[in-house]
C-alpha cells in the first residue's frame, strides 16, 4: 500500500530528469540542477525518493510557533548526541530562546545565525548538496516555506582507534599509525605540522562512492606547479569508485607499466609529515589507512623513518645493508644460474667441487631448479600472506620441511640452491618499502632467464635494461633517480647513507622548491660568539695570562677563529696590519695596567706589569 | 693433468674429478685407505689439443680445463721442449694460466695414475696444497704457467719450477678381522702397508722451454735464495766451535730473507755482487747450554752465513756447469748495466759460465722464538 502511494506520490512529485533510467554518473550532478522545493512535504518525499526510502533514513517532522520544521540524517553516519542537541534546543529549549528575545520565525538567516546551537551549519540551495550532505553524515534542517535547508554537521560514526601501524614499523619514533578515517588521518598530520601554511584541499573522487581526497601540502616549501599537477591529475579521474588510494596512484602515475612504484605510499603520519617538509605533496583518501605522496624518488624506497630518530652514525652503517640487500635480493639467484652454467671458472676450486657434488644427483639444470625454487616461494609466500593467523604455522612448517628438507633429499634440488633462494629471501625483506620488496619479486624471475640465456652477459643486459629504465622514469616530473642520475653531492647526504642531521641543511632537490633550506649551519654547541670589542679584550688577557703564567690557551669559538698565532714564526703577512693594531691596543692596554697597578702601590703587580711592558719590548 | 710425448704422439694423461658423495664414503669405511675421487682419462693424437678432443671420445661429460690445478710435464716432453704447451695453454680460452706446472722424473702418467692419494681426493688438490704450504720450507717450489711463462720470456733469466715425485709411505694399517664393526680387539699388525704419495723434490731447470737438468734440494734452495723467493726455511749450524760435542747443532729459523744484486763492469768484465741479507730466529735448540750470550749469536749468524753463502754458490755452479740462468742475473744486468747487456745478449746464459758472481752474506739472529733458555736450562 505504501508502495503504491510513493509510486503515486513520484510520478507527481519528482523532477523528471531523475529517474530509474538515469546513468547511475550522472545522479549526483543531475541532482545538483534540481532546486531545493520550497514546500516542506515535498522536500521530505523527494529525500526518501531519492534515498530509496532507506531503512537507515530518519525524518523528524515537528512544528514550532505554527511553522512546520523537519530533521533528516541517515541514522548511522550521524553523532547520537550531536542529534540529540539539536532536537533539544528545537523542542525544549523553545521558551528560553524567546524569553531571549530572539525572534528566529521562519527566517532562514536567523536560523542560521542563532538557532542551531552546533558547529558548522551552511545553506544549501540544491538536492545534489542535500543529498551529498546526508551521505557524509549531516543533518539537514528544514522548514516549510524556506526555499533553501540548512546543513549541520552532525558526523560521527564507528570508527577504528588509531593504532601501531602493521608496515614500516619502527623501534623508536611514533607509534601512529593512519586509519580508516580521513578526519583522523588529518589531524595526525596537523598534530605534527602546526603551522598555518599547511594546506588541505578536498576533492571528490569516484562517482558512485564520492570518496573524499584531500590534496596536502606546505604552502612556501612545495611547489605550486607541482600542487596544480596532482589536483589536475586527480580530478582528471572518471571512476565509479575508489576504495583504496591505489585507485588513485594507477591513475596518476607517470608510466603505468612499469614494475617500479612512482607514488610512495605510507601508513605513518610522521613519515608523510617529514615528506612534507622536503616539499611534496601527500594524497589522502578515505577509507584507507595509506597515504600518497608524491614525487617519489628511489633513494626513498630504502629509507626508513628510523634512519632518522637515531643516531646518524648507525643510519649511515645500516644504509649500504638495505642497497646490499638490494642487489642480492635481484640478481643472486640470477648470478648463482650464470655462474654455475656458464662461468664455472669463476668459482674457486674447492666450492665448484662441493657444487658439483650437491648437483651430482639433480636431474635438471640450474635454471629449472632456480626457477622450482622461486615459484615454490612465491607460492608459500603468497599462502602465507592470505592465510588466517591460526593456520600460518602450519604452513610455516610445511615450507621449511619441503622447501628446506626434503626438496633437497628427494634430489630435485641442490642444498646450494636452497641457500640462495633462501639468502634472496631474507634480503628481500631487508627494504622498509613493501613496494620495493615486490617490484624485486617481479624482476628477479625474467633476470634468472636471461642469466640461463646468456649467462652473465645475460644478467648484465637485465641490469642495464633495469638501469635504463630507471634513468628514464619520472615521477611527477622529477627524475626518479634524482640525487644519483642527475646526479647531485648535495645529495648523497642522504642517499646511500644518511648524513647527521647538521649537515642535512637543504631539502632534497625535487625541482623548484621554494624554500629549499631547512636549518641553520654550524648548530653545533660552540662558546657564545664574542663581538670585537669582547674579542679583542679576551686577547689581551690571553695574552697578559700568557705572560704571567707561561701558558696560553687557544680561545676556542667555531664561527670566526680569531688569529691567535702570536708566535712570530708562524705569523702569515696577510694578519701583519691585524696583529700591528693588536699590539699598539696591547702596548696601551698593558701600560694602562701599569699605571693603574703603580697607583695602587702593589709591589707584586708592578712586577707583573713591569714584566709584561718589557717582555713585549724585548722580543721587539 | 700430465703431459707426455712418445714417439711424436702427444698423450694426455687426465685426472678427472668424479663429483659423487660415493668416493668419500668408501673412503671411510675402506679402513683409512685414502682413495681418490678420481676418473682416470688419455687421449692420444699428434696435437695436445687433439689430444685433449680424443678424450671427449672416452669420457661422457664435458672436459673442463678451466679448473686443471696443475700440469704434469714428463721429462722426455720437458728435454723437448713446452713451446706447444704453453702456446695451448695461452691461446685457449678455457685454460687459465694460473695452473700450476710441475716437471716428473720419467713420465707423468706414472706419476699420475701410480699416486694412491693422501689427504686430498685428487693429485691436483694435493699439488695445489703443496703450492700453498711448501713455501715454510724453501727447498723446492711450484709455479705457475703465467710465472713459467713470465721467466722464459725474459730474456736474461731462464725458467725453473718444481720436480714432483712419487715415493712409498707407510700408511694406518688395517686391523684384522673381515668386518670393522665395533670389535675393539686389538689385532697384531701382520704387513706394514705402504702407499704412493707425492713430494715435492728439488727443482727442474730450463735452457729457455727446454729442460736441461734438475737441482737437489740444496741446490734449489741456493737458488731460491738468489731469487728471493724464500718465505721462510730451516737452516742447522753448529751451535759453538767445539766440535767435539754431540749435541753440537741448531735450527735457525729464517723469516725474512733479501737479495739485492749489482752488475758492476771491472775492466770491461761484467762482476756480479749478490748481497743476502738473511733475518732469522733461533728455532730450535739441541745443543744443551745457554746460547744467549752475544757471542753465541754471533758465532751462529757467522755460521748461518756460510751456509746460505755455500748453498748460493753450489747453486750457481750448477747453473753454471748446466749452462742456465734461473737466477734472472741477466735481467739485473740489464735493467743496471744496457750497454753491457748488449754485448752479453747474444750468447747469454754461456757467458754466466765465465763471470765472477761474488756473494756478500748477511744474517741476523733475531729472536729466540717464545723462549730464551731450553727447557733444561731453566731446571
Amino acid at each position: 500500500m505504501r508502495g503504491f502511494w510513493q509510486r503515486l506520490f513520484r510520478r507527481q512529485q519528482i523532477n523528471p530528469k531523475v529517474n530509474s533510467d538515469t546513468p547511475i554518473q550522472e545522479v549526483i550532478p543531475l541532482l545538483s540542477t534540481t532546486s531545493y522545493p520550497d514546500q516542506l512535504s515535498v522536500a521530505v518525499a523527494m529525500i526518501k525518493e531519492i534515498l530509496g526510502n532507506s531503512d537507515d533514513l530518519v525524518i523528524r517532522e515537528i512544528k514550532i510557533e505554527g511553522t512546520a520544521l523537519a530533521i533528516a540524517f541517515i541514522e548511522d553516519l550521524t553523532d547520537k548526541k550531536l542529534i540529540k542537541v539539536l532536537l533539544e534546543s528545537l523542542l525544549l529549549k523553545r521558551p528560553l530562546v524567546k524569553q531571549a528575545g530572539v525572534n528566529l520565525a521562519s527566517n532562514i538567516e536567523h536560523w542560521k545565525e542563532m538557532g542551531v546551537p552546533l558547529g558548522e551549519v551552511t545553506t544549501i540551495s540544491n538536492m545534489g548538496e542535500l543529498i551529498t550532505g546526508l551521505l557524509n553524515g549531516d543533518t539537514c534542517l528544514m522548514a516549510d516555506g524556506w526555499s533553501q535547508a540548512l546543513l549541520v554537521d552532525t558526523k560521527g560514526w564507528e570508527k577504528r582507534a588509531i593504532s601501531e601501524p602493521q608496515t614500516s614499523v619502527v623501534v623508536r619514533g611514533s607509534r601512529e599509525g593512519f586509519v580508516e578515517n580521513i578526519r583522523t588521518n588529518i589531524a595526525l598530520i596537523r598534530r605534527r605540522l602546526r603551522h598555518p601554511n599547511l594546506r588541505v584541499e578536498s576533492l571528490v573522487v569516484g562517482d558512485v562512492t564520492n570518496t573524499c581526497v584531500f590534496v596536502v601540502y606546505v604552502d612556501g616549501i612545495a611547489n605550486n606547479k607541482l600542487v596544480a599537477e596532482v589536483q589536475e591529475r586527480i580530478k582528471r579521474i572518471k571512476i565509479d569508485g575508489v576504495l583504496e588510494g591505489h585507485y588513485l596512484e594507477a591513475m596518476i602515475e607517470d608510466n603505468r607499466f612499469s614494475p617500479f612504484p612512482q607514488v610512495w605510499s605510507t601508513e605513518r603520519p610522521d613519515s608523510v609529515v617529514a615528506d612534507l617538509l622536503e616539499g611534496r605533496v601527500a594524497i589522502l583518501t578515505d577509507g584507507t589507512p595509506f597515504v600518497l605522496t608524491v614525487p617519489l624518488q628511489f633513494a626513498m624506497l630504502l629509507q626508513s623513518p628510523e634512519d632518522y630518530y637515531q643516531r646518524w652514525v648507525l643510519s649511515l652503517f645500516l644504509r649500504p645493508f638495505r642497497y646490499l640487500g638490494l642487489v642480492i635480493s635481484a640478481f643472486l639467484p640470477a648470478l648463482y644460474v650464470a655462474i654455475t652454467t656458464y662461468h664455472q671458472e669463476m668459482l674457486p676450486t674447492s666450492l665448484l667441487v662441493s657444487i658439483l657434488m650437491q648437483r651430482e644427483r639433480i636431474p635438471y639444470p640450474a635454471v629449472v631448479e632456480a626457477l622450482v625454487m622461486q615459484i615454490t616461494f612465491e607460492i608459500l609466500l603468497e599462502a602465507g600472506a592470505r592465510l588466517p593467523r591460526a593456520l600460518g604455522q602450519a604452513i610455516g612448517i610445511v615450507g621449511a620441511l619441503v622447501i628446506g628438507d626434503a626438496a633437497v633429499r628427494a634430489g630435485l634440488v641442490s642444498p646450494a640452491m636452497v641457500i640462495v633462494v633462501a639468502a634472496t629471501a631474507i634480503a628481500s625483506f631487508a627494504f622498509p618499502s613493501f613496494d620495493l620488496t615486490n617490484t624485486v619479486r617481479l624482476l628477479r624471475i625474467p633476470l634468472i632467464l636471461m642469466a640461463a640465456a646468456l649467462g652473465l652477459f645475460g644478467l648484465f643486459s637485465g641490469l642495464i635494461l633495469i638501469l635504463i629504465h630507471l634513468v628514464n622514469l619520472r615521477s611527477f616530473g622529477t627524475p626518479y633517480l634524482q640525487g644519483m642520475a642527475p646526479f647531485s653531492l648535495a645529495e648523497q647526504k642522504d642517499y646511500l647513507f644518511r648524513g647527521p642531521w647538521w649537515i642535512m641543511r637543504t631539502r632534497p632537490k625535487l625541482g623548484g622548491q621554494d624554500n629549499i633550506t631547512r636549518q641553520a649551519s654550524h648548530q653545533g654547541p660552540t662558546p657564545q660568539e664574542m663581538s670585537g670589542g669582547e674579542a679583542l679584550i679576551a686577547r689581551i688577557v690571553q695574552r697578559i695570562k700568557r705572560k704571567t703564567t707561561g701558558c696560553y690557551q687557544r680561545p676556542r669559538t667555531r664561527q670566526k677563529p680569531i688569529k691567535t698565532d702570536w708566535d712570530e714564526t708562524s705569523r702569515r703577512e696577510s694578519t701583519k696590519s691585524e696583529t700591528f693594531t693588536l699590539d699598539i691596543a696591547f702596548l696601551g692596554a698593558a701600560y694602562f695596567s701599569d699605571v693603574f697597578t703603580r697607583l695602587l702601590g702593589s709591589t707584586r703587580d708592578k712586577r707583573i706589569s713591569g714584566r709584561l711592558f718589557f717582555g713585549y719590548r724585548q722580543r721587539k | 693433468m700430465g703431459i707426455d710425448k712418445e714417439n711424436d704422439i702427444w698423450k694426455i694423461t687426465a685426472e678427472i674429478f668424479r663429483p659423487s658423495m660415493r668416493g668419500s664414503e668408501e673412503g671411510s669405511s675402506g679402513g683409512g685407505v685414502p682413495e681418490r675421487q678420481v676418473w682416470i682419462a688419455q687421449g692420444q693424437d699428434y696435437t695436445l689439443l687433439g689430444a685433449l678432443r680424443d678424450m671427449a671420445l672416452k669420457v661422457p661429460r664435458r672436459v673442463y680445463i678451466s679448473h686443471t690445478s696443475a700440469i704434469l710435464i714428463g721429462e722426455e716432453v720437458g728435454r723437448q721442449g713446452l713451446l706447444e704447451f704453453l702456446d695451448l695453454w695461452e691461446r685457449d680460452a678455457e685454460a687459465r694460466i694460473i695452473t700450476n706446472i710441475l716437471v716428473c722424473r720419467k713420465k707423468a702418467e706414472d706419476v699420475l695414475i701410480g699416486s694412491q692419494g693422501s689427504l686430498e681426493k685428487s693429485v691436483g688438490l694435493e699439488l695445489a696444497g703443496l703450492r700453498r704450504f711448501s713455501p715454510v720450507n724453501g727447498r723446492s717450489i711450484v709455479l705457475n704457467v703465467h710465472e713459467f711463462a713470465t721467466l722464459l720470456e725474459a730474456k736474461g733469466a731462464d725458467p725453473f719450477t718444481g720436480v714432483v715425485e712419487l715415493r712409498a709411505v707407510p700408511m694406518v694399517p688395517k686391523t684384522g678381522g673381515k668386518s670393522l664393526g665395533f670389535s675393539t680387539g686389538a689385532k697384531e699388525i701382520e704387513t706394514k702397508e705402504t702407499t704412493m704419495a707425492l713430494r715435492l723434490k728439488g727443482l727442474a731447470l730450463f735452457r729457455d722451454d727446454k729442460l736441461v737438468g734438475f737441482a737437489e734440494p740444496t741446490e734449489a734452495r741456493g737458488i731460491l735464495t738468489l731469487q728471493g723467493k724464500i718465505a721462510n726455511t730451516i737452516l742447522h749450524v753448529q751451535a759453538t766451535a767445539d766440535e767435539s760435542r754431540k749435541d753440537n747443532t741448531v735450527a735457525l729459523e729464517v723469516f725474512r730473507l733479501k737479495k739485492q744484486i749489482k752488475a758492476e763492469e771491472k775492466e770491461g768484465q761484467p762482476v756480479l755482487t749478490a748481497k743476502i741479507t738473511a733475518e732469522m730466529g733461533l728455532a730450535e735448540q739441541a745443543y744443551r747450554g745457554d746460547l744467549m750470550q752475544a757471542d753465541d749469536y754471533l758465532f751462529l749468524e757467522k755460521q748461518a752465513a756460510t751456509v746460505i753463502r755455500n748453498e748460493a754458490e753450489q747453486a750457481i755452479q750448477l747453473a753454471k756447469s748446466l749452462g742456465v740462468d734461473p737466477f734472472g742475473f741477466g735481467e739485473v744486468i740489464r735493467r743496471q748495466n744496457k750497454k753491457l747487456w748488449q754485448q752479453l745478449e747474444k750468447n747469454w746464459p754461456e757467458a754466466l759460465q765465465d763471470m765472477e758472481i761474488s756473494i756478500d752474506t748477511q744474517a741476523k739472529v733475531r729472536r729466540s722464538a717464545l723462549t730464551a733458555v731450553s727447557p733444561r736450562e731453566k731446571s
